[in-house]
């Protein structure tokens, strides 16, 4: 489950000499676009890629996004989405076809997965870094666009060599790498000429962990109650699960999900608060109020709508979780949002590849 | 002319520049704020159109200006980007939504149904046969460590299965690589199963709960079926198929590994079941073959009705069930039995063929039930 929402991408903010004495203006994230009309772009795109056998796939996923960036305001200017299809198109079919191997390796034997897998540990921290660096080249916001710096020694750092560390502390420092992991993200990100920063306490990531760790455990202890519960109620009914395999999996189903859904929502929130509450540039910062409760709702009704409507509630339930996580989104500032001034370097084209690929290997970049 | 009014950005600074902008004599010209400049349309690049989007024009200095949706900039260009106007010209229809939804519809189904088998498949065919053996062994290997025990059947009667089924299976032409063995197994009960590369696996319970040779025998040209077809890799394929097909498609949908867990379960169910119906005929052929009425199956499937009677299922179960309702594997068993006695009666009297057409094909299914049975499973 990566990219629920799509890569809400940019963190702008603003330039440099806040002045002390002035205070802080909060400046909004807005999405304007309706689920209506987001149906209609999704069906039509989806029937085109499906008839073309995907080769029109390319073309739908620039619109898709391009319609989420452009509707995404901030301080009262739209994102705007730049990639052309082709190269996405050719990153794409590279990264079919690599995936498919992928799946096959791990279903003839677990050998080949073992191997497959340990080649795209390998590939993927430089896959990551084309990823983050073709999304924000083809990301802007008042037609200055982001840079992501190619950094590809810190990758290897960062989402291969530091795992290493996790066997001698059993794990314990993973809340650490991950802190570190999305430092590294959005320290080396541009808009315009100024760099983002990024402030955290290592103590709010072990928190969280620890936090979700509970959470599991509750929801497990819930979830064995309720098993026992349907099984008596299935017992004092008469029914016999094992002839009823539906309702058994149906009842697998209503146990299993919200709590799942509970755990994953916990950490998510959470995370991205994390995420996005760190973000420095140029002397402002974001705040970020995901909660809880209201995540759960959304991923919990999202999943339930798109099952009874055999996934056409899609455009519905993605456009619910966007409009959610932009309206809690607000950057804290004192500064000139028009201040900004582009890169004196013009920016070269970046390869689609590794931005098509972490979609398929849940690459996990939390934006 | 109207002008229509936008937004320009000089690509060097964030500052938003409000203006106006007319487009006449091959000249698109901007003007308001800070800003006056007239390009030749040549060098301007038009957005595509999407609804709800504002169009951007970018102008050859890194300069763009953006556009509300529904200004004319596909009159000013009309060579750019033809074939997504089309698109959002259908986007923007209720109509071609719901005609989009019945395309969707109809081609996942014909994607799933065909394309995906299909595709498996041929790639099956032109996989060389140590993929079968490979995948076969690690199976074996796995299923050992788990749920297989060495056989306590005594050593002469397995000797005698082996023997009987190397004579039955050369009758068949499917002989050099099949390998039959047999294992003790409390979780699996009466059971057997095909794996890859011709490993045929038969429970120690299987072989006690048939009432003779000839059944067992049913039982094994049903395995064999699987292995003749491919059945084991092909599955795996196929599975692959599913996987990817749904990956490229949800991609960024929200809990879609959830969302799609139950469809593609189903979706195997149904593969799983064609080729249970497949490896049904291929064992009815093989019997026929070496003189065994497929009556055998038959007896196979009652006694191992009874032998897992917990096993009942309902009609409503068939499209969870990786195996075909027991009763109609029955009926159809029935039937290749009924035309395996009219093939003998006409080959014994060759002269009064004419008159052997009027035996029911569908005698005797009255008590068959509707118990399936696990016997021929895979695992």
């Amino acid at each position: 489950m990566h990219d629920e929402t799509l890569a809400l991408y940019p963190e702008p903010a603003q330039p440099a000499a806040a002045a002390p004495q002035q205070v802080d203006r909060r400046e909004l994230f807005e999405f304007r676009g309706s689920a209506r009309e987001y149906f209609r772009i999704w069906i039509v795109n989806l029937a085109l890629s499906l008839v073309t056998l995907g080769i029109y796939s390319a073309w739908a996923s620039v619109r898709t996004r391009r319609y989420f960036y452009a509707n995404t305001w901030f301080a009262g200017s739209p994102f705007e989405y730049s990639a052309q299809p082709l190269p996405i198109l050719r990153g794409r079919l590279i990264a079919v076809l690599v995936f498919g191997c992928y799946i096959l390796a791990d279903r003839i034997s677990p050998w080949l997965k073992l191997a497959a897998a340990g080649v795209v540990a390998v590939v993927l921290p430089w896959l990551l870094v084309r990823g983050l660096a073709f999304r924000a080249r083809y990301s802007s916001w008042r037609g200055l666009p982001f840079r992501f710096e190619p950094d590809f020694k810190g990758a290897y750092i960062w989402y291969l060599a530091i795992y290493v560390l996790m066997i001698p502390t059993i794990g314990l420092i993973y809340p650490w790498i991950k802190k570190r992991q999305q430092q590294w993200v959005v320290q080396h990100h541009n808009y315009g000429n100024s760099k983002f920063d990024f402030e955290a306490d290592v103590e709010d990531y072990y928190l969280v962990l620890f936090a979700t760790i509970g959470i599991a455990i509750l929801a497990m202890l819930i979830m064995a109650a309720a098993a026992a519960m349907g099984m008596g109620i299935a017992h004092a009914a008469d029914i016999d699960l094992k002839r009823h395999p539906l309702l058994f999996l149906l009842a697998m189903y209503a146990i299993y999900l919200p709590a799942y859904l509970a755990i994953y929502s916990y950490n998510r929130s959470r995370i991205l608060n994390l995420l996005y509450n760190g973000v420095r540039l140029a002397g402002g910062r974001l705040r970020s109020t995901l909660g809880f409760w209201a995540m759960f709702w959304i991923y919990l009704s999202n999943l339930v709508s798109i099952t009874c409507t055999a996934g056409l509630a899609v455009p519905w339930a993605k456009v619910r979780m966007v409009r959610y996580r932009t309206s809690h989104i607000v950057l804290e500032t004192a500064g000139d949002l028009d201040a900004f001034v582009a890169e004196t370097r013009a920016q070269t084209d970046v390869g689609a590849l590794g931005a098509e690929m972490d979609g398929f290997f849940s690459i996990d970049i939390g934006l | 002319m109207t002008s229509i009014v936008g937004t320009y950005h000089d690509g060097r600074s964030s500052r938003a520049h409000a203006v106006e902008v007319e487009c006449a004599g091959g000249m698109l010209h901007t003007f308001g704020n800070e800003v006056d400049r007239s390009d030749p349309l040549a060098r301007v690049v038009p957005s595509a159109p999407l609804s709800g989007v504002p169009f951007t024009l970018r102008f050859a200095d890194g300069a763009r200006v953006q556009l509300p949706a529904d200004a004319p900039v596909g009159e000013w260009f009309p060579r750019h980007h033809r074939i997504e106007k089309r698109v959002s010209g259908w986007e923007r229809r209720g109509s071609i939504a719901a005609l989009a939804v019945l395309v969707v519809a109809l081609a996942l189904a014909a994607t799933f149904i065909w394309g995906v088998p299909a595709v498996a498949d041929y790639a099956a065919m032109h996989m060389p046969t140590t993929a079968d053996r490979v995948l076969g062994n690690q199976s074996l290997a796995l299923m050992r460590s788990h749920w297989l025990r060495p056989s306590t059947l005594p050593e002469a009667r397995r000797a005698e299965l082996q023997q009987r089924f190397r004579e039955f299976a050369a009758h068949t032409g499917d002989t050099g690589h099949l390998s039959l063995e047999f294992y003790d197994s409390p979780a699996l009960g009466a059971n057997a199963f095909s794996l890859g590369g011709g490993i045929i696996v038969v429970t120690d319970a299987l072989v006690r709960t048939l009432p003779d040779d000839n059944a067992f025998l049913a039982v094994v040209a049903h395995e064999m079926g699987h292995q003749h077809y491919r059945h084991t890799l092909r599955m795996v394929l196929r599975g692959s198929g599913v996987v990817l097909v749904v990956s490229v498609l949800a991609g960024d949908v929200s809990g879609s590994t959830l969302a799609t867990a139950i469809p593609v379960f189903l979706l195997n169910a149904h593969y799983s079941r064609d080729f249970e119906e497949q490896a049904d005929s291929y064992a009815f052929a093989a019997l026929e073959r070496a003189s065994i009425s497929p009556m055998a199956f038959v007896r196979a499937m009652r006694a191992l009705e009874t032998a897992h009677p917990e096993l009942r299922d309902d009609a409503d179960a068939r499209y969870l069930s990786t195996h075909p309702v027991t009763q109609e594997r029955i009926e159809r068993a029935l039937a290749a039995a009924q035309q395996f006695q009219r093939n003998r009666a006409s080959a014994i009297t060759l002269p009064r063929r004419s008159s052997s057409r009027s035996g029911s094909s569908r005698s005797g299914s009255t008590s068959a039930g509707r118990h399936p049975t696990r016997s021929p499973a895979r695992p």
